[in-house]
């Protein structure tokens, strides 16, 4: 096992390194000077080129983009002069934000997508199943952002339980910090748990098809002790694949989310460093969601062979291990 | 057989309901979000929350950056502050003042009992420094012009400061309105590292870029009582209707600017109140790029002008919240001239006139807008929609906001565009110097004529008795030359609980809260 996930890091170096070069060249090629951003619409041309020079713009490109890349090998990557604030501790600070709303995000997108699925693979009963299928039906349907409004309007405006907006880290005071997380959370996960539920369903229904279900049956084996412990651990490898996938558009959509709950995360942060043509920060932050997508891709992988023998880690001209 | 189940073993039944009871417990007897909210106006004098859309510039902090709207009045005070209807100065950090050798020196007393929040008093040092600040071009200060006509400020005694003035100038005080006066001692640091000090009612307690800025009271303020407030904080909301969310749902007291179209929601729910400042001192318009034919025709400019519904534009855009107008000034201007503001109206046969005339009929103009920002967008699609009518083939630029603000800086916008501009409801002056679009030295339509600068000049020099005519004769160069086609001018907006009150704005309205209160 350990051996696969060696054996991943070079091919996810040459990702991160095609990744560095295509940030980087697209941001350059966009329209809009970081330099006349920064001295403003009445600087002269004189105060341009000072602040070029203080952003090390005016360095030839293949200067700037191995300053980045050493900056970011050494831990070091500067200072962002639109914020006025070492790099570091402002993704940082962004990024304990996203990390939290995505963790959260994704433990409901498994609760509700386990619940909604299992569900749908037992119930028998026509009205529940066609209540099911509404439930799916909207998850899909409604847009997060749209989602998020409707939550808002219910819980912070007309109810007055939760908070519109607004972020406490759960770590430095859970009880208040849960209630501005549950929200964001909710609306970022509902998709994502519909898809995984629908997999799930699909999935268990097949696995109780096979004979070992059937046997069990026959034996007299209770309905919840099949389906929780012989179907289930067979139905979920491709769950699990599927949940990596959406591990990365909880990441994507988190933007749409975090704008609609004022919440400080790495999607703001990126939205604004682009409208400020902030070339470090946007490099900096896009990197970084290719190494987080990236690993969870391994981590998937990596999930699926420890949960069914059947797959195999295989190296290329190599020997398979389980 | 199967053996029996105990009668004190624990069931599947059991343990569900033991847990929905826990879970019960501690959802009800957890500390409430919300009930903190509310519970912040109970306590004492109370802390306002106030909502935006944008993070506060620190940066700016010199400068008349509308994002600092709710920040800099709270940290900081200015030597004068107008009377918002007269536009008269009176006395804040300075006590009283005098005129001298034909307007070219202005001496000031200051006040003697005023400190700064870290207990250092204020002297004339202060205003010699904030001055100097004023000048560096890293502070990005409109009013730049203004302060370099100030060949030398000096500090007396402690309390005393002289001002020699290169020539005299009409519009000083416009400038000593918007001059927070700084910490000498704070210095660069004051804009770079968030060490913000000032001698303002509030003093400087936390920022977390992205979030928040608080301030607490201060309580050695030298106003005495004042201010009543125990603190402020301000959020920054970047999406206009979470923004709403948050006033409706009274986790915002206060927010600034949010669009004409969310704040017709609230219109008569006597929780809240919305005030539009009445400065009117946001100027919607048309720029052109005289050096992008056709436009360098002064004839298909006053076409472009003739062919536009502003009261379409104010309704559609603006919910009528403003004015349509043909000149940039507001009502409380002096060079506000009434038989000139519906100069041009609504005529696309006039417009296709002056068109033919020019021999440009089916002209193409592209009309760049900044897409980031909605209510210019909707402008953008009814003047398209508008110069199609009077003949002209338009095409719309929807641009990245950055790309439209590079392109804005370096005055090389391709045609037509559509923004906003201030300083209308301050001296005339002030505007034809200072606000970009119009500035007569460097203008971003890249309109160079020496008479637009000799007039600036004498209306730059103007005594009382020929101030009016310069300002009229201004009034109808600006509407002859059409290089900025002015549409509407309204106001800020702020929209609040009732249970605010007592705040006010400056003459840059800059919020004051020195009065303001919180009730339960």
């Amino acid at each position: 096992m350990l051996g696969y996930a060696a054996r991943r890091v070079p091919s996810a170096l040459l990702v991160l390194a095609l990744a560095s070069v295509a940030v980087f060249v697209a941001l350059r090629l966009v329209p809009g000077d970081p330099a006349v951003l920064l001295a403003g619409p009445d600087g002269t041309p004189d105060q341009v080129a000072a602040v070029r020079h203080e952003l090390e713009l005016d360095a030839p490109l293949p200067v700037q983009y191995a300053d980045w890349l050493r900056g970011l090998v050494t831990l070091r990557p500067g200072y962002d002069y639109a914020r006025h604030g070492p790099v570091a501790e402002i993704i940082a600070r962004g990024l304990g934000s996203t990390l939290e709303l995505t963790a959260a995000a994704l433990l409901l997108t498994l609760v509700l997508g386990f619940l909604l699925g299992c569900l749908g693979a037992a119930v028998e009963h026509p009205a529940a199943r066609w209540l099911l299928a509404l439930i799916r039906t909207i998850g899909l349907s409604v847009p997060s952002y749209a989602a998020g409004v409707v939550l808002v309007m219910v819980f912070a405006v007309w109810l007055r339980v939760l908070p519109p907006g607004g972020h406490v880290p759960v770590l430095s005071d859970p009880e208040l910090g849960l209630q501005y997380l549950v929200m964001p959370a909710l609306c970022l996960s509902l998709h994502s748990a519909v898809v995984v539920a629908r997999f799930l369903e699909a999935s268990l229904r097949r696995a109780l098809e096979e004979e070992y279900a059937r046997a069990a049956v026959a034996r007299g084996v209770p309905a919840t002790r099949i389906v929780l412990r012989h179907a289930l651990p067979n139905a979920l490898p491709p769950v699990v694949a599927v949940t990596g996938l959406h591990a990365g558009h909880l990441l994507g959509g988190a933007v749409v989310v975090e704008a609609l709950f004022a919440w400080p995360g790495l999607g703001q942060l990126a939205v604004h460093s682009i409208q400020v043509r902030d070339y470090r920060m946007t490099q900096d932050l896009v990197l970084l969601g290719v190494a987080a997508f990236t690993a969870i891709q391994v981590l998937t992988d990596l999930c699926c062979a420890s949960l069914d023998p059947r797959v195999r880690l295989v190296a290329p001209g190599g020997r398979g291990r389980g | 057989m199967a053996p029996r189940r105990s009668s004190s073993s624990i069931t599947r039944r059991r343990m569900l309901g033991a847990m929905a009871a826990a879970g019960a417990a501690l959802v009800t007897g957890c500390r409430s979000a919300v009930g903190d909210q509310d519970a912040t106006a109970a306590r004492g004098g109370g802390i306002v929350r106030i909502g935006q859309t944008a993070n506060v510039a620190l940066v700016g902090l010199l400068g008349q950056n509308t994002v600092n709207l709710g920040l800099s009045r709270l940290v900081f005070n200015t030597l004068t502050e107008y009377d918002r209807r007269t536009l008269r100065p009176r006395p804040s950090l300075a006590t009283d003042w005098t005129v001298e050798d034909g307007g070219t020196t202005v001496r000031m007393r200051l006040r003697g009992d005023v400190r700064f929040h870290g207990g250092r008093p204020f002297t004339a040092e202060d205003v010699v420094y904030t001055v100097h600040a004023l000048l560096d071009p890293r502070h990005a200060s409109q009013l730049r012009t203004t302060a370099a006509a100030i060949a030398d400020v000096a500090a007396g005694a402690a309390d005393q400061v002289t001002f020699r003035l290169r020539h005299p100038v009409s519009n000083l005080f416009d400038l000593f309105e918007a001059m927070f006066i700084a910490d000498r001692e704070s210095g660069e640091s004051l804009f770079q590292e968030g060490r913000v000090v000032g001698t303002g009612p509030f003093v400087w307690k936390q920022h977390v870029v992205d979030e928040y800025v608080r301030l607490e009271r201060n309580p050695d303020y030298w106003k005495p009582g004042l201010p009543h407030l125990d603190g402020v904080e301000i959020r920054t909301i970047p999406d206009m209707a979470a923004l709403l969310a948050s006033l409706r749902s009274r986790q915002s007291h206060l927010t600034i600017d949010l669009s004409p179209r969310e704040v017709s929601g609230l219109a008569g729910r006597r929780e809240f109140q919305v005030t539009a400042s009445d400065l009117e001192d946001a100027g919607y318009y048309v720029g052109c790029n005289v050096r992008v034919p056709p436009l360098d025709d002064r004839l298909v400019r006053q076409a472009i002008a003739w062919s536009i519904d502003r009261d379409r534009v104010l309704e559609q855009v603006f919910s009528g919240v403003g004015r349509a107008t043909s000149i940039p000034w507001s009502r409380t201007s002096p060079a506000f001239d009434p038989g000139l503001a519906d100069a041009y109206r609504y005529d696309p046969t006039r417009a296709r006139q002056l068109l033919r005339q020019a021999g440009q009929e089916g002209a193409r103009v592209r009309l760049a807008v900044n897409g980031a920002l909605p209510v210019l967008r909707q402008i953008g699609e009814i003047v398209q929609f508008n110069l199609r009518e009077a003949g002209f083939t338009p095409q719309l630029d929807l641009m990245e906001g950055a790309a439209f603000s590079s392109a804005f800086a370096q005055a090389s916008l391709p045609g037509l565009w559509i923004n906003q501009h201030g300083f209308n409801h301050l001296h005339p002056s002030t505007l034809i110097l200072g606000a970009l679009p119009f500035t007569a030295r460097g203008n971003k339509s890249n309109f160079v004529d020496q008479r637009y600068v000799d007039l600036a000049e004498r209306a730059w020099n103007a005594g009382e008795a020929e101030a009016a005519s310069v300002y009229r004769m201004v009034t109808s160069y600006l509407l002859d030359q059409a290089f900025v086609i002015e549409l509407v001018v309204t106001s800020h907006l702020f929209a609040g609980a009732s249970s605010l009150t007592g705040y006010g704005y400056n003459g840059y309205d800059f919020l004051d809260f020195d009065r303001a209160r919180l009730h339960g």
